[in-house]
C-alpha cells in the first residue's frame, strides 16, 4: 500500500500515528494482507454468507442456525444519567463535553 | 487452593469450612506466586475477604448453598463488574469502572461463588500469548519462561498456579482452548449463544463467546451450567434452557465413550505438524478406542484456510466494535481542537500496536470498493466450512484434533503478528462454526511439567455430549499422562 493510501486509511481509522509507528504498521499490514488474500482462490460462487444476529424474518444463515426473533419493543428501566456519565474524562453532568464538532 | 471446586462446594455446604477460610487460602497462594505470574490485574484482598464474610452470614442465615456457593473464581478482565475495574488489558480503559455486572457475574453473585478478581488477557482479548497486554505479561505457571497462552492467560493461570479452582475467559478463535493447553488444564467454549454476552466487552460479535477453565472436566460442566443462557439482553443468546452438564455426565465416566464415534480430520495432523504432537493426539485417539469408542477418519480440507478467514472476519468486527473507544464516554482523553483529532489522538497513543494493526486492516477490509471481496468472501469461505463440518458430523459424534501447534513457547518467540496468528491453527473453525469445543491435557513432557493438549469438538448445542466425552476420556487417560 502507497504511503498516502496508508495516512488515508489511518485517518479513515481514527488512529493519529507518529511517522515512525506508521512505516512499520505499514509494512505489516501488507504482509498480513498478503497473508489472507489467500482466500480469494476459495470458490464461492452461489454460497451464501454467515450472518451473525437474527431476525423473526430469519432466512440469513446463522453461525448457530437459530433465526432469534427480536423481543418485543417494551419501554424498559435505563441507567441514571449521573452513572452514565460517571466514566467520562469530561461531563458536565448533563452532557459529554467534546471539542468542537468539524473543522472551522 | 488445591481442591477441585466439588470437593470445596461439599466442605462449606457441610460446614466443615469457612467461606473465610476458603478464601485465606485462596490469597496465600495468590501471595506466594502471583509475583511469578501475574494473573490478575485487579485483585483487593479485603474485598475478597468481605465477600467471604457476607457469604458465610448468608449461609448461617440460611441461604441456600448450592453447586457453587462458596467457591473461588476468577473473571477476565473484559467481564464487566460494578465493583472492580474492567480494563481489557488495555490503556484506553484505564481505570474504568462499569455501570453494570455482566450476565454471567450476576449468576455467580447469585450462585454464592466467591469472585477473586479480574485476569490479565492480551488487549481486547487480541492475541495467543498474554504478552500484549498493557500492564504486562502473564507467565506460565509451569514453566514461568513460557508464556501462558492467550488471550485469556490470566484466567488459565489462576487455575493452573492453584490460586483458584474456576475461572471465567472469552473466546474468539482459541482465547479459551489454546491458553487452557499450554497451561495444562481444561478449557471449553460452548456452542456460540449458549452463554449470554450481555457484559462481555465486545471483539468479534459473530465469533466471541464466554466459557470455562478448571482443573478437571466436571468441575467444568459445573460452571458452564451456573452460567449458561438464556437472556433477552443479547440477541444471540439460545432461547431453549441449558441442560443441566454436571448431572448428565455418567457416574462413571467411560461409560460415554463405549459406541462413541470419534472423528480424525486428516487435515488437522499435517506432515508439517510437530511429530510428538501428533503422535500424542494419536495416542487419546487410541485410549478412545480401547475404552470402546470407534474412529472415524473425516475430512475437512477448508482446514488450511481458517485463519485467513477468522482473521478477516474478526479484524473487520474489531474495527466496528472498537470504534466506540473515542474518549468520549469512557476512558482518558487525548488533545485535540477538533472532535476528530481528540478521537485519534486518543486512540492513537492509547492502543497498543495489535489492536492498531487489526482495526486498520478491519477498516481497510470493510472499506467501499473492498468489503465484498474481504469480509464478504470471509462470510461465504465460513458458510462453506460450516457445512464441512456438518458432513463430518454426519459420520461422527466427536472430532478428536490436536488443541495446539506446539507446546508453550517462551516469551518474546513470536514476534511476527502472522506466527501468532498461526497458533490458533486448530482452534479458529469451531469458532466459525460456532461449535462447542474443549482442550485437556493428552501427555506429559518428560524432565518438565509441560503438556500437551488435545481438543474435542462437538455439533451444535451439544455441549453435553462433549463434555461426557471429555470426561471420559481424562478417566481414560487418568493422572499418569502418556509421555510427550
Amino acid at each position: 500500500m502507497k504511503p498516502e493510501e496508508f495516512d488515508a486509511l489511518c485517518r479513515l481509522s481514527r488512529l493519529d500515528l507518529s511517522q515512525e509507528e506508521r512505516e512499520r504498521l505499514r509494512g505489516e499490514f501488507d504482509s498480513i494482507l498478503k497473508y489472507v488474500e489467500a482466500l480469494r482462490a476459495v470458490p464461492t460462487e452461489g454460497v451464501e454468507p454467515t450472518a451473525m444476529g437474527g431476525t423473526a424474518a430469519g432466512g440469513t444463515a446463522q453461525v448457530h442456525g437459530e433465526a432469534r426473533p427480536l423481543r418485543a419493543d417494551e419501554p424498559g428501566g435505563s441507567l441514571p444519567r449521573a452513572e452514565a456519565l460517571r466514566a467520562s474524562a469530561r461531563q458536565d453532568g448533563i452532557f459529554f463535553d467534546v471539542p468542537r464538532v468539524g473543522s472551522a | 487452593m488445591t481442591k477441585s471446586a466439588a470437593d470445596l462446594a461439599a466442605a462449606v455446604r457441610d460446614g466443615r469450612r469457612t467461606i473465610r477460610d476458603v478464601a485465606e487460602e485462596t490469597l496465600g497462594a495468590i501471595e506466594h506466586r502471583e509475583g511469578e505470574v501475574h494473573a490478575f490485574l485487579h485483585l483487593d484482598p479485603a474485598e475478597v475477604r468481605a465477600r467471604a464474610d457476607a457469604l458465610d452470614a448468608g449461609a448461617r442465615a440460611g441461604a441456600e448453598r448450592g453447586p457453587l456457593f462458596g467457591v473461588p473464581v476468577a473473571l477476565k478482565d473484559n467481564l464487566t463488574t460494578r465493583d472492580a475495574p474492567t480494563t481489557c488489558g488495555s490503556r484506553i480503559l484505564e481505570g474504568y469502572r462499569a455501570p453494570y455486572d455482566a450476565f454471567v457475574v450476576e449468576r455467580l453473585r447469585e450462585a454464592g461463588a466467591l469472585l477473586v478478581g479480574k485476569t490479565n488477557l492480551d488487549e481486547f482479548a487480541m492475541g495467543s500469548s498474554t504478552e500484549r497486554s498493557a500492564y504486562g505479561p502473564t507467565r506460565n505457571p509451569l514453566d514461568a519462561t513460557r508464556v501462558p497462552g492467550g488471550s485469556s492467560g490470566g484466567s488459565a493461570a489462576a487455575v493452573a498456579a492453584l490460586f483458584v479452582p474456576l475461572s471465567l475467559g472469552s473466546d474468539t478463535g482459541g482465547s479459551i482452548r489454546q491458553p487452557a493447553a499450554f497451561c495444562g488444564i481444561v478449557g471449553m467454549k460452548p456452542t456460540y449463544g449458549r452463554v449470554s454476552r450481555r457484559g462481555l466487552v465486545a471483539f468479534a460479535s459473530s465469533l466471541d463467546q464466554i466459557g470455562v477453565f478448571a482443573r478437571n472436566v466436571r468441575d467444568a460442566a459445573r460452571l458452564l451450567e451456573a452460567i449458561a443462557g438464556p437472556d433477552p439482553s443479547d440477541a444471540t443468546c439460545l432461547a431453549e434452557p441449558p441442560e443441566p452438564y454436571e448431572r448428565l455426565l455418567p457416574a462413571n465416566p467411560l461409560d460415554a465413550l463405549r459406541g462413541l464415534r470419534v472423528g480424525l480430520p486428516v487435515e488437522t495432523f499435517p506432515e508439517t505438524l510437530d511429530a510428538r504432537m501428533g503422535k500424542a493426539v494419536r495416542n487419546a485417539g487410541a485410549v478412545f478406542e480401547k475404552n470402546g469408542a470407534r474412529l472415524v477418519e473425516v475430512r475437512l480440507p477448508l482446514t488450511r484456510y481458517g485463519i485467513p478467514t477468522y482473521c478477516l472476519i474478526a479484524f473487520c468486527e474489531a474495527s466496528a466494535n472498537l470504534a466506540r473507544y473515542d474518549g468520549v464516554r469512557y476512558g482518558p482523553r487525548g488533545e485535540g481542537g477538533t472532535v476528530d483529532e481528540m478521537m485519534s489522538a486518543t486512540r492513537g497513543a492509547l492502543f497498543g500496536p495489535e489492536v492498531k494493526r487489526r482495526i486498520l486492516l478491519g477498516t481497510f477490509a470493510l472499506s467501499e470498493g473492498y468489503a465484498e471481496a474481504y469480509y464478504g468472501q470471509a462470510q461465504r469461505v465460513r458458510t462453506r466450512i460450516r457445512r464441512e463440518y456438518a458432513d463430518a458430523f454426519e459420520r461422527c459424534d466427536v472430532l478428536l484434533t490436536p488443541a495446539t501447534p506446539g507446546l508453550p513457547f517462551p516469551l518474546g518467540a513470536r514476534s511476527d503478528p502472522v506466527s501468532m496468528y498461526l497458533e490458533d491453527l486448530f482452534t479458529v473453525g469451531p469458532s466459525l462454526a460456532g461449535l462447542p469445543a474443549l482442550s485437556l491435557p493428552c501427555a506429559q513432557e518428560a524432565g518438565s511439567k509441560l503438556r500437551a493438549a488435545c481438543q474435542l469438538i462437538a455439533p451444535l448445542r451439544h455441549d453435553a455430549r462433549l463434555l461426557a466425552a471429555a470426561a471420559g476420556i481424562e478417566a481414560a487417560l487418568g493422572p499418569n499422562l502418556p509421555a510427550y
